[in-house]
């Protein structure tokens, strides 16, 4: 046991190069593992932050939508209220909340627009339930709740068109592009629109919150499809076309599957050459020390001794290497989740503590696993050979 | 102990040729006796290193037997014959081959810590061997600081620290000086005349001199001299 | 005159200092301007972390040049203020941008906490170093 440790520290050139392999491994097999989890949980809360099963937008908006949820493009479009009535009455809908749309030309000092939706607390069921912090009270005027993304926290004021508000809650992360929203009731809206009206955006003006909707999140009764529900309300009801939200991820479902694959096949790819290369290096560095273990049988070492010797530094460069590998990688992947999400452009949410926790430990045993994997030969040989030829060969 | 061999051989194959093979060592009967300093003279080459990798249960023989007090050491399984081998055969193998990450001390004392736990005894007895061969300062140097002589001082008080009934040393002067050559000869005729049975191989002629048995190999074959 | 042993922390406390500096310029630097061509608040941020990133660089040579251990323990006891302060400015000290999924808040802000935590770590080490050889030295020197 000793022996093990005090071979690995008065060899550091060897033992440096068979870490910084493992490492590798580690750090691979742990930074792939959270990308994937990260992108399926991304995923997964889009779809059910969307909460509704059916969206109702303006015809021709369909895209626009698509662009405002999954692209964060902040933009606008309407029709007439009265469609949601209509909605209601479709066959198969149990609730609809209506939201309208409104998009800053800019937010506080950034130069990003941020997409601003109206919503109604009474028939909300998409927003709400997300609420992770708040006064507890109701949503009143001037009042706002922000998206993740949002930089402030609650009690804090944020200015839109010159218009102060005060975020009152924060909505739980999902890593999608609804973080960038900011979510009011319609008085609060009003103010805003009538705010941006001043500053000159006339062409706003005509889109009375009290009149215009720009979407209708629609939530369908058990027992029907939303695919048919969708179809019922696109022809049905003149100008409204409705979305089924499953179609809308299904792009993103697909991308990430790609994604998932490759990764999948890159981790594998990058475990296969790092376990040849240890491989050969075990192998090298044995034969450099064949005469080291020929002395340890001549005082009397069993054939299972050396091979335990063998293995043994194998083991410990393995768990050292990817314990290393693992760290370096949580300091990777988690302080700069932002920007991987970005660089992607898909939902990207990174898993929660016992999945990293998960992660983490899978990439600590692949890199365990692959020390003594590789250096298996190396040991059988050890142990197989022939202590008086090694011996006559010194000389 | 006396340790005996029973018409001994090995062959080796040519690595060019598939049935054709060489006797390193011709069949043999051969009788190491405690407290007696037996000497192999002989050039390099002749077979006399296999011929005491044979006894030192390091090479198997292609016939015949080795026998430690009736017992033939190549009929054990590995784990017992290298109890066996650490217990009681000392061997001082040719060339530098301490464990170059220990330190002297440390490679002095790795056969008793092989098979048991630190204790003070050895550590104690250790440091006496060490005194005794004549490198006590160098206790906590690391080999490759070490010069040859030293070096194969240090493989001298490793194979003494079991306190082995038998003693092989092959080439235990090779690259030695003069004066070193003597004190390293000197070490072997103590360790036998304190019982061990002691078997030196080598192409000096100097040794002959300490021998109590002497013998010359030459292309294999083993003849009594003395 | 004795000169002391030169150890990892000469080398690692420079180049960390001067990777904050140069990175806060080239690799993980704010939001670009504005179309305006004004700045955000999370550019001065920027400049404040390059500044002392520079200062940082040039008391770390200090460090490696200085001939006596205790110096170096000195020099390193007084970068820690300054490395706790620079993991503060981006957020803290100076207002990021509005929004979290800006360039400042993914790239800069966890790059400039990451590195004054490594270097934070460094100079931890290297005044351990010197507590350890201070007295083992010091009866050398008599």
């Amino acid at each position: 046991m000793k022996l093990i440790f005090k071979n690995l520290i008065k060899r550091p050139g060897r033992t440096a190069a068979l870490l910084l392999l493992s490492v590798f491994l580690a750090f691979s097999v742990f930074g792939g593992t959270m990308t994937v989890l990260s992108l399926r949980r991304g995923l997964e809360s889009l779809e059910a932050r969307l909460g509704a099963d059916v969206i109702a937008v303006p015809d021709k908006a369909k895209n626009k939508l698509e662009d405002i949820l999954l692209q964060g493009v902040p933009g606008y479009f309407y029709m007439d209220k009265e469609n949601v009535e209509k909605i209601a009455q479709t066959e198969g809908v149990e609730a609809v909340s209506p939201q309208y749309f409104l998009a800053s030309v800019s937010a506080g000092c950034c130069s990003v627009p941020v997409q601003i939706i109206g919503f109604e607390p009474s028939t909300d069921f998409s927003v709400q339930p997300w609420i992770k912090q708040s006064y507890g009270k109701e949503l009143q005027n001037d009042e706002v709740v922000a998206g993740a993304n949002i930089n402030a926290e609650v009690g804090e004021h944020l200015r839109f068109y010159d218009q102060s508000v005060k975020v009152a809650a924060k909505l739980d992360k999902t890593g999608t592009e609804l973080d960038n929203a900011v979510y009011t009731n319609a008085d609060t809206l009003k103010d805003l629109l009538g705010a941006a009206v001043d500053k000159g955006l006339v062409v706003l003006a005509k889109n009375d919150p009290d009149k215009l909707v720009s979407s209708v999140l629609i939530k369908v009764k058990d027992g029907y499809s939303a695919e048919d529900v969708a179809s019922d309300i696109s022809v049905n009801i003149r100008h409204v076309s409705a979305v089924n939200t499953k179609n809308m991820v299904s792009g993103i479902a697909r991308s990430l599957s790609g994604i998932s694959d490759m990764t999948g096949l890159m981790i594998i790819a990058v475990w296969m050459l790092s376990l040849i290369v240890m491989a050969i290096a075990f192998s090298m560095i044995i034969n450099e020390r064949k005469r080291e273990f020929a002395v340890l049988r001549v005082i009397g070492a069993t054939r299972g001794r050396l091979a335990a010797t063998v293995l043994g530094e194998a083991f410990f460069i393995g768990l050292i290497g990817g314990a290393i590998g693992v760290l370096a990688g949580a300091l990777a992947v988690f302080p700069f989740s932002g920007l991987i999400e970005a660089k992607l452009g898909l939902p990207y949410l990174t898993p929660s503590f016992g999945a990293s926790m998960g992660a983490a430990g899978a990439a600590v045993l692949s890199s365990v696993i692959a020390g003594p994997l590789t250096s298996a030969l190396s040991a059988v040989r050890v142990s197989r050979m022939d202590t008086g030829l090694i011996l006559r060969e010194g000389n | 102990m006396i340790l005996k061999a029973e018409g001994m051989s090995r062959r080796f194959f040519r690595k060019n040729g598939g049935a054709n093979f060489f006797y390193a060592v011709q069949k043999t009967d051969f009788t190491l006796e405690a407290g007696k300093l037996c000497v192999i003279m002989g050039r390099s080459g002749s077979g006399k290193s296999t011929f005491l990798n044979m006894l030192a249960g390091l090479l198997e023989p292609s016939e015949g037997r080795v026998m430690l007090d009736n017992t033939d050491i190549y009929a054990m399984d590995d784990k017992s014959l290298s109890r066996m081998r650490n217990k009681n055969i000392g061997v001082i193998p040719q060339g530098q081959t301490a464990l170059s990450s220990l330190t002297v001390l440390e490679n002095v004392k790795l056969p008793y810590l092989l098979y048991n736990k630190p204790s003070e005894k050895i550590d104690k007895y250790a440091a006496e061997l060490i005194e005794t061969v004549g490198i006590s300062t160098l206790g906590n140097s690391y080999p490759n600081e070490l010069s040859g002589g030293e070096n194969r001082r240090l493989a001298i008080a490793r194979a003494l620290l079991m306190q082995p009934g038998i003693l092989l040393a092959d080439e235990p002067t090779g690259d030695l000086d003069d004066e070193n050559t003597k004190k390293v000869l000197e070490l072997l005729k103590n360790a036998a005349q304190n019982g061990t049975a002691v078997l030196l191989v080598t192409h000096e002629n100097d040794a002959a001199n300490f021998a109590d048995s002497l013998y010359k190999m030459d292309g294999g074959v083993l003849s009594q001299i003395k | 005159m004795k000169t002391s042993k030169v150890t990892p922390t000469d080398i690692i406390l420079p180049i960390l200092s001067a990777l904050l500096a140069l990175g806060a310029v080239f690799l993980f630097h704010a939001c670009p301007a504005k179309e305006d061509g004004s700045f955000m608040s999370c550019h001065w941020a920027q400049e404040t972390v390059f500044g002392l990133g520079c200062v940082m660089t040039v008391i770390s040579g200090l460090h490696a040049g200085a001939d006596s251990r205790r110096m170096k323990t000195g020099i390193s006891l007084s970068m820690i203020p300054v490395e706790i302060y620079t993991a503060l400015v981006p957020g803290c000290v100076v207002k990021l941008c509005a929004m979290k999924n800006m360039r400042c808040h993914t790239a800069m802000r966890p790059a400039v906490v990451i590195i004054s935590i490594l270097l934070l770590i460094t100079s931890a080490v290297d005044i351990y170093i010197g507590s350890k050889r201070e007295g083992g030295k010091n009866e050398a020197d008599i």
